[in-house]
């Protein structure tokens, strides 16, 4: 990791960006913002993932939480089809949360992943918005 | 100038300020993008463009009287910190790129905002037009001044800025 980068290395470690500008999100719904295969000898690092609570758009009401880990509202990096047990997630605790940048989450397994926002509150509808990038290395 | 080490690049991230073709509505706003920085990151906005491509009324119609803030052009992307909720061009605000009509406008590559306070810094794109406060409106207050329009950019955060 300490090797200087070549211009031939540089070219193949990208950035890959997703963004889930501020999107109504109805009580216990998610939706995909990114998905991405990766194949063998490839691995990405994921180090940006943070969501925010932007509105709550049933007020007055007290949230049935789906999943209390996950807060009301979380973005995750999952494998697969499944939405249960995310490789890495920021759930929303305060004004807005991220993952721990200086905590590398390195993916080498070939599969799958998705960028998911996730609502998991039962009766709360909600406005989010998120925004994470991950580098790619090939 | 020092080489770059595999260890430096990986602590550079490019993240996004992307909101794809959307109708903003007369006076409303929307945040695009959202990002928590610590010590010690160093964050640095460079590059971004408005495109706004449709518009419910001629553009040319448009009077000071229709705008909410008179320096804000037809739409602005204001950049906040620890932003919550509330009309973003109010005071307090660390940037602002401005579209003074239809077309493409763009943040000046010569002056990034460079930030290593830590905080929530926020992206927000806010329609600045409101029902024309004109004594003679040329667009009937009761139209909605509404655009279509999207953003791209992007925001250089490096994670150990020493």
């Amino acid at each position: 990791m300490n090797g200087f980068v070549t211009t031939n290395r540089f070219p193949r470690i990208l950035d890959v960006p997703f963004n889930f500008s501020q999107t109504e999100l109805k009580a216990g719904k998610n939706i995909i913002v990114s998905e991405f295969e990766l194949a063998i000898n490839q691995k990405f690092e994921l180090r940006m993932l943070a969501i925010s609570l932007i509105t709550i758009l049933t007020p007055g009401v007290v949230g049935l939480y789906l999943n209390t880990a996950m807060e009301i509202c979380s973005v995750g990096l999952y494998r697969g089809t499944m939405i249960c047990g995310p490789i890495a997630y920021a759930a929303f605790r305060e004004q807005a949360c991220s993952t721990n940048a200086f905590a590398r989450c390195v993916v080498a397994t070939p599969g799958i992943y998705k960028i998911i926002v996730s609502n998991n509150t039962s009766n709360l509808d909600i406005s989010v918005a998120a925004t994470g990038s991950f580098k790619f290395y090939y | 100038m020092a080489y770059l080490t595999e260890n430096v690049v990986s602590n550079v991230l490019d993240l996004p300020i992307a909101l794809s073709s959307t109708d903003l509505r007369m006076g409303d706003w929307l945040v695009v993008s959202v990002v928590r920085i610590v010590s010690p990151m160093r964050l640095t906005y460079r590059l971004c463009n408005i495109a706004i491509t449709a518009s419910t009324v001629d553009t040319a119609l448009i009077t000071s009287g229709n705008k909410i803030y008179g320096n804000n052009g037809l739409v602005y992307l204001a950049l906040r910190r620890n932003y919550i909720s509330g009309d973003p061009g109010a005071a307090g605000g660390l940037d602002n790129l401005v579209a003074y009509t239809l077309g493409v406008y763009s943040h000046d590559l010569a002056q990034p905002v460079v930030i290593i306070a830590a905080g929530v810094y926020s992206w927000v794109i806010a329609n600045n037009m409101q029902p024309s406060a004109d004594t003679t409106p040329v667009i009937p207050t009761s139209t909605s001044i509404d655009f279509r329009l999207s953003v791209t950019g992007s925001i250089r955060l490096e994670l150990d800025n020493s």
